[in-house]
């Protein structure tokens, strides 16, 4: 039973006219069919029933707008005032519903629910999820089939937000569960940690044993090149002595030829010194390159006296004859070197390049397949490997460079010569000893320059020597015994500028290995720390499912983005903007399943005079399809059967929740179209699926009918 | 109660007819009628290794 009390006090402009049910009695049934004429107040009573049960706080998708302007109109009008107090009571469902509106001049309305022991006041969100208010005045009802789609979108909207919860559970537990204790992961940690102490331990042998070679090396370099400098500088020395002795013969006036000719031969000194210098650095490194069968060749042409050949060209050429013998030897040695040499030389090609491509992978995690070693311990394998080519490189450098100075010696000497003739005229106006006087103070001249250069170097050497903590005194005295041992014999062949470079190399190997080893321990350390932490940590309920709740995780997603594709496909259909001959498979795969499942929903249909069973709806192209075949086009149904397909449809989309429903404005249906919507009132009663319902059509008297 | 399931049955069946996976077909039917909880999880480990078998 329906029971409505209501007073409105509406401000006609003249009078305060107040108005309470009259036409209509006050208690209506449950499911009622009422006629009456105009201003009878059958509209009224609709909009009060609505506005009692949150009929104002619906969404504009679920009543039409003129409808909720009609509510709203009833609470919020300036010129009128209204109190109500209506009771819905359903004996099969066991349920009782009122609503009130105690006052005239506040706009609470209070809802309570009554079912077996409860009685409590129902919000607007909870009543709308166990209630749902159908109000409708069904014109235009075929055009407005789309929107019954609306229920078959919210419906996905709730399945997705279901999904989407979901999802981040399953996303909370997989974070939860790489964070708890995983003896899988401490496993892999301490592999790991395995692992890199292995490597630490080799980067420290390699370390002891670069440290140890790193400090033979400088020993070596040191003590031979303060023994080849302290030599040369005895040399020197010894020189200066002799002339000096000779010098003292001439200390006698000197002739106005010898003042002239002084800086001539001052100029000639210099070309003679430089000629000593290229026989100097040639002797460095001639000896380590000839064969054995031309030592004594070599011995000759060592011995032979510079000045002597340069002061008599014609007497003396050994010098000359036998450096370009030496350079085309060397030119025959360079060949032979470089093709007996050709597979290291293309081997240390392949390294150098093998190091470039590496280099831009390096990585102590990366490993490189087959030797199955980390990037950066390969690339320092590699970098040992190509050590033992370079003792073929420096032999090949040294030959060559050993080629030029005897071409420079070769020209050197020449311009020597040549010099010395062109002042064999000043001679002539000297006397003999004027000219040896002037030789011999260009000499001692160049020497003590030459002293001075060396002593420099010498004091150099000793500073380093000092700084990498060798005695500097003892050095030279080491050379001999340092040369002859096995680890250092093969860099006689380096001079001093390939030593420096190498030990350079070898002290930033020496660098980084230790700098390798730092960042090792560090790593070590933090990794143990992290099996530490999370040997203290409990394991996770899942922790065996990891790898099923990834995959349920990766199911979860594809079907989250088939329920957003979805979502996209009905708003088309319900904004009509889905193109059936451009549309997807998947959207036509769509339009049929919503087809099946609104005729499912709405089942039966009557035409003229007879009643179909419903297979499928098409709600774009506006046809229904019986299960006989028939096809019945939405413009070909009357407008009352058209209202009453629409009408079922709406009162069958309404899920689970209990229906209120109020149907306004049914003047174009008959009793044969009618007919069906009260049979579907009827039993959706019976199945305790509507809660009451009203519907009002125009009539001569007022009469109220109960379905039920 | 017996409406409800019928409903959500034929929920169930318009949305199904769409998804061709068993096993998210499953994980569907549980999301539908199911709270999200960690007993959802446990069903759908059950069904993931059952369709794993």
């Amino acid at each position: 039973m329906i029971k409505i009390n209501y007073l409105i006090e509406r401000d006609e402009g003249d009078e305060i006219k107040t108005y309470t049910p009259d036409l209509i009695q006050n208690e209506i049934p449950n499911v009622a069919y009422i006629q009456g004429p105009n201003s009878a107040g059958k509209s009224t009573l609709l909009n009060l029933i609505a506005l009692a049960f949150y009929g104002n706080k619906l969404g504009k998708d679920e009543i039409n707008q003129s409808l909720k302007n009609r509510i709203e109109n009833l609470i919020n009008s300036d010129h009128q005032k209204l109190k109500f107090n209506i009771v819905v009571e359903n004996d099969l469902m066991g349920i009782k519903l009122t609503s009130t509106k105690e006052s005239l001049n506040t706009k609470d309305i209070k809802v309570r629910k009554k079912d077996k022991d409860e009685n409590f006041l129902i919000s607007a969100d909870r009543f709308q999820q166990e209630f749902k208010l159908i109000y409708d005045i069904p014109n235009n009802p075929l055009e407005r089939l789309p929107n019954l789609l609306i229920k078959i979108r919210n419906d996905q909207r709730n399945v997705k937000y279901k999904l989407s919860c979901l999802r981040d559970l399953l996303r909370e537990i997989i974070s939860e569960i790489q964070d708890a204790k995983d003896p899988g992961i401490i496993k892999k940690l301490k592999e790991n940690i395995e692992e890199k102490e292995k490597l630490l331990k080799m980067r420290r042998n390699g370390l002891k044993n670069l440290t140890k070679s790193n400090k033979l090396l400088k020993k070596y370099y040191f003590s031979r090149f303060t023994f080849t400098y302290k030599n040369k500088k005895k040399k020197y020395q010894s020189r200066i002595n002799l002339i000096k002795k000779e010098e003292r013969k001439f200390e006698r006036e000197q002739s106005r030829a010898f003042k002239a000719s002084r800086a001539q031969l001052e100029q000639l000194e210099t070309n003679i010194s430089q000629a000593e210098s290229l026989f100097d650095a040639i002797k460095e490194i001639l000896p380590k390159l000839i064969n054995n069968s031309d030592k004594n060749r070599y011995k000759m042409w060592a011995d032979s006296d510079i000045r002597d050949e340069i002061i008599h060209p014609s007497l003396y050429d050994s010098l000359r004859e036998q450096s370009k013998y030496f350079k085309v030897h060397l030119k025959e040695i360079l060949l032979y070197e470089k093709h007996s040499s050709s597979q290291e030389l293309e081997m240390k090609k392949l390294i150098d390049s093998l190091i470039g491509i590496l280099n831009s992978f390096k990585s102590d995690e990366l490993k490189v397949p087959v030797v199955d070693l980390p990037v950066n311990e390969f690339i320092n394998t590699l970098k040992e490997d190509l050590e033992e080519y370079n003792s073929v490189t420096v032999k090949i450098q040294n030959i060559g460079y050993c080629k030029e100075l005897l071409s420079k010696f070769i020209q050197s000497m020449n311009d020597a010569i040549e010099h010395r003739k062109t002042i064999e005229s000043i001679k002539e106006d000297m006397t003999s000893d004027d000219f040896d006087k002037l030789a011999i103070e260009s000499e001692l001249s160049e020497l003590n320059s030459k002293i001075e250069q060396t002593s420099y170097e010498i004091l150099e050497l000793e500073k380093s020597a000092l700084k990498n903590d060798f005695e500097p005194g003892n050095l030279p005295n080491l050379y001999e015994d340092l040369r002859e041992d096995p680890m250092l014999d093969s860099y006689e062949l380096y001079n001093k500028g390939q030593l420096e470079e190498l030990i350079d190399d070898k002290v930033s190997k020496e660098n980084k290995f230790r700098k390798d080893c730092r960042r090792l321990e560090t790593l070590i350390k933090d990794k143990n720390e992290q099996v530490k932490r999370l040997e203290k940590k409990e394991p996770h309920k899942f922790q065996e499912h990891f790898l099923s709740i990834n995959s349920i995780l990766k199911h979860t997603l594809n079907l989250e983005k088939m329920f957003l594709q979805f979502d996209q496909f009905a708003d088309k259909i319900i904004s009509k903007k889905l193109d059936t001959t451009d549309a997807s498979k998947e959207e036509e795969l769509y339009l049929e399943r919503v087809g099946f499942y609104l005729a499912n929903k709405v089942d039966s249909i009557r035409h003229i005079d007879s009643l179909y069973k419903i297979r499928n709806i098409d709600v774009l192209l506006e046809i229904i399809e019986t299960v006989d075949g028939k096809k019945i086009r939405f413009s070909d149904l009357g407008t009352g059967q058209g209202q009453a397909t629409y009408l079922d449809t709406l009162l069958s989309m309404s899920g689970n929740k209990k229906i209120i429903a109020l149907f306004d404005e049914v003047a174009m249906m008959d009793e044969s179209s009618l007919g069906p919507i009260k049979d579907k009132l009827k039993d959706l009663y019976k199945k305790r699926k509507l809660l009451m319902a009203i519907i009002v059509q125009k009539g001569e008297y007022v009469e109220v009918e109960s379905i039920v | 109660m017996n409406n409800e399931s019928s409903e959500n049955n034929e929920l169930m069946e318009f949305f199904q007819s769409m998804i061709t996976d068993e096993t998210e077909r499953e994980i569907l039917n549980n999301v539908l009628v199911k709270n999200i909880n960690e007993e959802l999880i446990d069903d759908l480990l059950a069904i993931l290794e059952n369709n794993d078998d």
